[in-house]
């Protein structure tokens, strides 16, 4: 009897190892796979160059646009302190197109997905938050009916800039959420693999557009105000 | 070739149990602290790892040779830790799963959280495999003095 009963110990005990054994081994496997997945680089294109460039000459131009005020020697019949705050705000917009991580990721050959989330990161916190949300977005405050700035010409310009605002902080939000789901695995498969690819290349040009579009918005204010400040680019 | 291989798994087993202990109690340590929940309520995760510890001291100092010489059941448990420790290592290092960003604190506790239930089982599984071979032994080594006075 204690004979029988070890045998059949001995294959419950072979029964469960292997059962354990198989598991871990899918898991390993599956794991393996998913690693191989979501490690899938997008080659880049000679649109991200051009994109690059031309947020490069936008940039370079507002500059240009806004340096032309000088307080002290502004005839004009708006407020000129409204019009320096203007032009600091816009400068500081300027700042946050030049950070050197956004040029280290446009340089990049390969772009992987944790690229793609950095660059919308960096979307979010320099051009949304630091440029739109507290430099540009404050021009349309106000209080009670008025405007906090009384100039005539931020007046008219306002509805533009909250519009535009209002888009670009909602360009780019379900980027994010969508890559999301690649951080959990699962039976791998074809289609799965090309959703990976599709989410980082497709993201990847969607951020580039938000940014240009974000600059092109920049210039656009920047030509506004040179119209405004009289000045001579 | 058996012997030196079942050594080396044997002695792998150890390790292995020690670092994803480790890693384990890293993240989830990690996870409850993220949460703000008290962390005597992560037991029942370390449960299972009690339980093959006290196993594998049984093992060690009770000499049951149908367990420790046991070469499928030392690469099983070898398998299970490595697993675990990858995972674990996945979870902390695999930058391009974007939620390890997202949640803070380098480590993609959704990722480890999921693998949990898994990992649970794979422990139970060895701890059940355990005892079973340890009422094995004695047949088996009558079996043996059988063959040898057969010889």
């Amino acid at each position: 009897m204690k004979k029988i009963l070890g045998e059949y110990s001995q294959i419950i005990g072979y029964t469960f190892a292997g059962l354990v054994f198989g598991l871990s081994f899918f898991l390993l496997f599956v794991n393996f796979y998913h690693y191989k997945e979501v490690s899938i680089k997008v080659a880049k294109t000679p649109y991200v160059d051009e994109v690059s460039t031309r947020l490069s000459s936008n940039v370079t131009e507002v500059r240009k646009n806004i340096m032309a005020y000088d307080i002290n020697h502004y005839t004009g019949s708006e407020n000129g302190y409204e019009l320096l705050s203007v032009q600091s705000r816009l400068n500081l917009c300027a700042d946050a197109f030049e950070d050197d991580r956004l040029k280290s990721i446009l340089n990049k050959q390969e772009i992987s997905i944790s690229d793609i989330y950095h660059l919308e990161a960096l979307f979010q916190q320099n051009i949304i938050n630091e440029c739109v949300l507290k430099q540009l977005y404050p021009l349309t405050f106000k209080e009670g009916n008025e405007f906090k700035f009384k100039s005539n010409s931020i007046r008219m310009i306002a509805p533009f800039i909250k519009l535009e605002s209002d888009s670009l902080a909602k360009s780019t939000r379900f980027i994010s959420s969508n890559m999301k789901n690649n951080s959990n695995y699962y039976f791998g498969n074809q289609d799965s693999r090309d959703n990976i690819f599709d989410v980082t290349s497709e993201s990847y040009y969607e951020i580039l557009n938000s940014y240009e579009e974000a600059s092109k918005f920049l210039l656009e204010l920047s030509k506004w105000y040179m119209n405004v400040t009289g000045g001579v680019a | 070739m058996k012997q030196i291989f079942n050594g080396l798994f044997y002695f792998l087993k150890f390790l292995l149990f020690i670092a994803s202990f480790a890693l384990t109690l890293f993240i989830i340590v990690q996870m409850y602290r993220r949460l703000g929940k008290n962390i005597m309520e992560s037991v029942k995760v370390f449960l299972p790892y009690l339980i093959i510890i006290l196993l594998f001291v049984v093992n060690l100092f009770a000499k049951q040779e149908s367990v420790t010489k046991n070469i499928f059941y030392n690469l099983t448990c070898t398998l299970v830790f490595t697993t675990i420790i990858l995972v674990g290592l996945r979870a902390m290092y695999d930058s391009n799963m974007v939620l390890r960003e997202q949640l803070g604190r380098n480590i993609n506790f959704n990722y480890f959280d999921y693998f949990i239930p898994f990992m649970k089982i794979m422990l139970y599984g060895l701890s059940i495999s355990n005892i079973f071979f340890m009422f094995t032994g004695k047949s088996r080594k009558k079996k043996k003095e059988i063959v040898e006075q057969v010889i």
